[in-house]
């Protein structure tokens, strides 16, 4: 999730009064949610449209949904303002480009650009990993600029906030940032570094800009670098940032990139892109079947240009649209410019009968026998703590890598533990307690499902859970059942057995060793027994 | 108005004392009657207004744990009186030795009041007879107590009240009780006759019930709760989900906890360095013992359609990780189970559905859990869109009693359109889940020709409401008190 957010006074002095109306309206058209907290008013996103992700360009978004101001595809025009990428940063971080903005003074829009650039940061470039972008005060450097990789002992500058001058290799140890982003960089030798004419530092992209080119309010002319070691996400940070710049009032001209094909991130023909949306695709995916008219209409207001052609509608797409792939993705942009409500729903007959799973039918009706003897049914975490197998030995063999507390870290391998622990929960409750579990367990690394009935009563005994294991067989068919006598972890010696179907041990079944109870803060005594469900179903197959 | 047999019966007997004006409610006796049932004769016929009632509060003493003991053992000062008064002279310590540490002191203590103070290490009495009878006194006062004599000398309740644990004095009520107007009138108009209390084997053998009446029972009088079992609440909504895609013709699916991220994951399309995958979203698993990777198959045409996409799609253009498929997690959703099925099963028109816990990373606490029911659903077929889907939604939710839903555009990896599902109940919104079209890039590369729309709803949200639980924990954490009783219909 991505949250913009400002205050509303702000907000209406910036874009009118009713931005904040259409702001809400325009919500459910688009799919993002509105908090207001006192005077703040809170924008959060699905990840998926980092195009929408400022004011500004929820503004435009809405001149063009509303106000039907549509987008055109201008071609820009190339700057004489040249960028040369020298072939020795392909190791480094290989993907560059860049573009110029000029217009008014920034002002105040200093504040929310910078907060846009970090989003993309984020988002886009996975704290920086993938991408970085550079905003740089054009006015105060000399073109052209030279983006290469240097020895980071031979190379010296100030950071852009004063306060570290020294070696690109000293930076990298003493700035925080330099500390915190320096590990992207995999070469601690070499650093790739982005100078003007006179040798000024600009950046040493993805850590740290130079002081030289610091952009400020006063900054008219932007110098913007995009570097990063993923081709897609360059190619999608540098339209998202050169359509904010064009969102706040700016003129932007891509800077006229020299140096080797390897740098090439498929900018060109990226802005305006071509889709051809079929009708056939249009009924299939929503079941609608719109006029080309009003889907052109549609699509239009969604920021799309869009035009009659011989496959019905060829769609132009902006540059800064990232997450569009296909044809569904502009379907999605009719449905939601139509209004999802609208959408008439229609019956779905399915020439199909349904079909139960028949383990779960099975347990069903094990389920309903042990309501019938007056069981109580529980059910208890799968994920379960760690401290349980203190005492146990856990044979479940799957723990969790990154549990998020002991508490629950690891797959349950049996449920009389986690039931013990239900009673132990249920102390101020009146005895006697008679309950089962049907549920999935991790046993040697294969999933069961287990069956589980417990007894706890001043008198609760070997009998009194053996009358239950006797009427589940009887109900169930089980005809050939016997029970080994055999040490049960947890269980008193002697007391305590494996359960034999056919041959086969199936459970476990027997009294409750009181060292056990005890550890649970239990002080009366209990009968456990448990099966696992699927081998018992298989035999009685 | 009915009135009971023992009512009857008490109230037959307060007119044979009416005479005697309030008499006190020990003071009744009726045979085969006990107290508490007089007791409660007393409450009923008092609130039916066939009884004039008055209180009066007083107190009332008792023997204490100790003073028991002293009326088996005598007091302490009696016994050690007895053996001086034999003796003559006794040693202070022998006097311990008698009596024990505790009661020698409280021995000595007591007939130092009467003039024996040790002298020199010894006691010896001056006045026998004065003492002697002064502790008659004391023994006749604790015998009387227990009689439940009522005058006692003031003196004496003093004495043992400062004395511990000897007598208890508690402050306690009276009731005073005579029949009343109404109660004589009830009575001249009731005539007594015998009616049967409890129908008896033997009364219906001997056939003596005829001709006889069965007296009336006050049917609203309180009774003991009944001992309960009942299936778990998840258990009904578990059911009535199944019940709801059964008659709808789908095929209930039943999957693992333990995937691979290459099923969980890749398969719908999600990237690699997708959030969802992060360590703060998904558990992942030590693999301590080998699982199966299903279709291993599957791993080439997930890595093309990560890196290059299917047809006009250009896939997510990334170095996709074979390593980062073959990671085992806790699945995120039950939608492993759908994709996986459709590759299994191609044919359209399929509709499957399933009902199983699927796992996030969460911390747990009152609104949030670590492991929850999804309601996954899809159907792979060529009336499969949005329409359809929408159709489906509401006859889901209706089926389960919500009437008011509401769709709103969503964002999912492996769906577009995707659409989130929100429920209005008592006015509030509630988000319960996502649903939409399965992308190209999901249903191309396993073979699938037809549109898939599926649904992954959550079902523990709903059974908060249907509950009208404020803790998410009391689902699994249950308190069995709250499993036995809960509300069936909410």
């Amino acid at each position: 999730m991505v949250v913009i957010k400002d205050t509303k006074s702000s907000l209406v002095k910036n874009y009118g009064k009713s931005f904040i109306k259409n702001l809400t309206e325009f919500s459910e058209v688009i799919g993002y949610t509105i908090e207001e907290d006192g005077n703040e008013l809170k924008v959060e996103f699905n990840p998926d449209r980092p195009d929408l992700f400022s004011f500004p360009a929820l503004r435009e978004a809405m001149k063009c949904f509303y106000d039907r101001d549509y987008w055109i595809n201008r071609e820009s025009s190339i700057s004489e303002v040249e960028f040369r990428i020298s072939g020795n940063v392909r190791k480094i971080r290989k993907y560059a480009i860049a573009f110029i903005a000029s217009g008014r003074p920034i002002e105040g829009s200093l504040e929310g650009l910078i907060d846009y650039q970090e989003r993309i940061h984020d988002n886009l470039g996975k704290n920086r990993v993938k991408v970085s972008i550079g905003l740089h005060d054009l006015d105060k450097l000399k073109p052209p600029f030279e983006y290469r990789a240097v020895k980071s002992d031979s190379i010296e500058f100030t950071t852009y906030d004063g306060t570290v001058t020294g070696t690109a290799k000293r930076i990298l140890k003493e700035h925080p940032k330099g500390v915190e982003f320096g590990k992207l960089i995999e070469s601690d030798t070499e650093v790739p570094v982005i100078l003007d004419s006179d040798g000024g530092v600009l950046s040493m992209p993805p850590v740290i800009n130079g002081l030289k080119s610091k952009v400020d309010e006063k900054t008219r002319r932007f110098f913007v670098d995009i570097t990063g070691n993923d081709r897609k996400a360059a190619r999608d940070a540098y339209f998202l940032l050169l359509y904010e710049f064009q969102n706040i009032g700016y003129t932007v001209y891509p800077a006229s990139v020299t140096g080797g094909a390897f740098t090439e991130i498929g900018a060109d023909g990226y802005d305006g892109r071509e889709i051809n949306l079929s009708s056939d695709e249009m009924k299939r995916i929503t079941g609608m079947d719109p006029s080309q008219k009003n889907t052109i209409e549609l699509l239009r207001r969604m920021g799309y240009m869009a035009e009659p052609s011989s496959a019905w509608i060829s769609v132009k797409v902006p540059g800064n649209r990232v997450d569009v792939m296909g044809q569904v993705d502009v379907i999605e942009d009719v449905v939601k410019a139509y209004g999802l409500s609208r959408i008439r729903e229609k019956k779905m007959d399915l020439p199909l009968i349904g079909t139960p799973n028949r383990s779960n039918d099975f347990s069903s009706l094990l389920r309903d026998a042990m309501i019938g003897i007056g069981l109580q049914e529980v059910r208890t975490f799968v994920v379960s703590s760690s401290s349980h197998y203190r005492h146990f030995q856990y044979v479940g063999g799957i723990e969790i890598r990154n549990p998020k507390s002991l508490d629950y870290s690891v797959i349950r391998d049996r449920l009389h533990i986690n039931i013990l622990e239900l009673l132990r929960i249920n102390k101020r409750r009146p005895l006697p307690h008679r309950v089962f579990e049907i549920g999935e367990v991790y046993s040697n690394g294969e999933q069961e499902t287990r069956f589980c009935a417990v007894i706890m009563d001043s008198k609760a005994s070997y009998s009194s859970i053996k009358q239950v294991l006797d009427y589940a067989a009887t109900r169930l068919g089980i005809g050939s059942i016997e029970i080994r006598q055999k040490k049960q972890e947890g269980f008193i010696e002697g007391r305590a057995g494996s359960i034999f179907f056919n041959g086969k041990p199936v459970g476990i079944i027997g009294e409750v060793d009181p060292d056990v109870l005890v550890r649970y803060d239990l002080n009366a005594p209990v009968a456990a027994l448990e099966l696992n469900l699927l081998e018992v179903e298989m035999l009685l197959q | 108005m009915e009135i009971s047999r023992n009512e009857e019966r008490v109230l037959r007997h307060l007119l044979s004392t009416k005479d005697k004006g309030f008499v006190r409610e020990q003071s009744l006796e009726i045979e085969s009657l006990s107290d508490r049932e007089i007791s409660s004769a007393v409450s009923w016929l008092d609130s039916k207004g066939l009884i004039e009632l008055q209180k009066e509060t007083g107190s009332r003493i008792q023997l204490s744990n100790e003073g028991e003991e002293f009326l088996e053992k005598g007091l302490p000062e009696e016994r050690l009186f007895l053996v001086l008064q034999e003796e003559g002279k006794l040693p202070v310590r022998k006097c311990m030795d008698i009596l024990g540490p505790s009661e020698g002191k409280i021995a000595l203590a007591q007939l130092s009041r009467f003039g024996i103070r040790p002298k020199a290490g010894e006691i010896s009495i001056s006045d026998p007879d004065a003492i002697k009878k002064e502790i008659g006194r004391r023994k006749k006062f604790l015998v009387s107590l227990r009689e439940g004599e009522k005058d006692l000398p003031e003196d004496l309740v003093d004495h043992f009240r400062k004395r511990e644990n000897v007598i208890s004095v508690r402050a306690v009520t009276t009731r005073l009780v005579k029949i009343s107007k109404d109660g004589e009138e009830y009575l001249s108009t009731h005539a007594e006759e015998e009616r049967i209390d409890f129908l008896t084997p033997d009364m219906i053998v001997s056939r003596s019930w005829k001709g006889k009446r069965f007296r009336s029972y006050d049917l609203n009088t309180p009774v003991e709760k009944i001992d309960s079992a009942s299936k778990h609440p998840m258990t009904y909504l578990i059911e009535r989900v199944r019940e709801i895609f059964l008659s709808m013709g789908f095929r209930e699916m039943k999957g693992h906890y333990v995937e691979y991220s290459g099923w969980n994951m890749d398969a719908l399309f999600i990237p690699q360095d997708h959030p969802a995958r992060d360590m703060q979203d998904t558990f992942y698993l030590k693999s301590g013992k080998e699982v199966e990777f299903e279709h291993p198959e599957i791993l080439e045409v997930l890595k093309k359609v990560h890196e290059k996409g299917v047809e006009e799609y250009p896939g997510w253009q990334y170095d996709w990780s074979e390593k980062r498929a073959r990671e085992l997690l806790l699945r995120t959703h039950t939608t492993v189970s759908t994709i996986r099925y459709l590759y299994e099963n191609k044919e359209a028109p399929l509709a499957l559905f399933s009902v199983e816990k699927v796992f996030r990373h969460e911390s747990v606490d009152w609104k949030h859990l670590a492991e929850l029911h999804q309601i996954e659903g899809a159907v792979h077929s060529k009336e499969a869109n949005i329409s359809t889907l929408k159709w489906l939604m509401r006859i889901f939710y209706e089926s389960l009693g919500f009437k008011d839903i509401k769709f709103l555009p969503s964002y999912y990896p492996y769906t577009e359109p995707s659409i989130d599902v929100v429920v209005k109940i008592n006015g509030k919104e509630v988000e319960l889940g996502g649903s939409g079209v399965f992308r190209p890039e999901v249903t191309k590369p396993l073979g699938l020709k037809e549109p898939v729309i599926a649904w992954g709803l959550g079902l523990e949200r709903l059974a908060m409401i249907y509950y009208n639980l404020s803790d998410i924990r009391e689902i699994y954490n249950s308190d069995l008190d709250w499993l036995k009783n809960f509300r069936l219909i909410p």
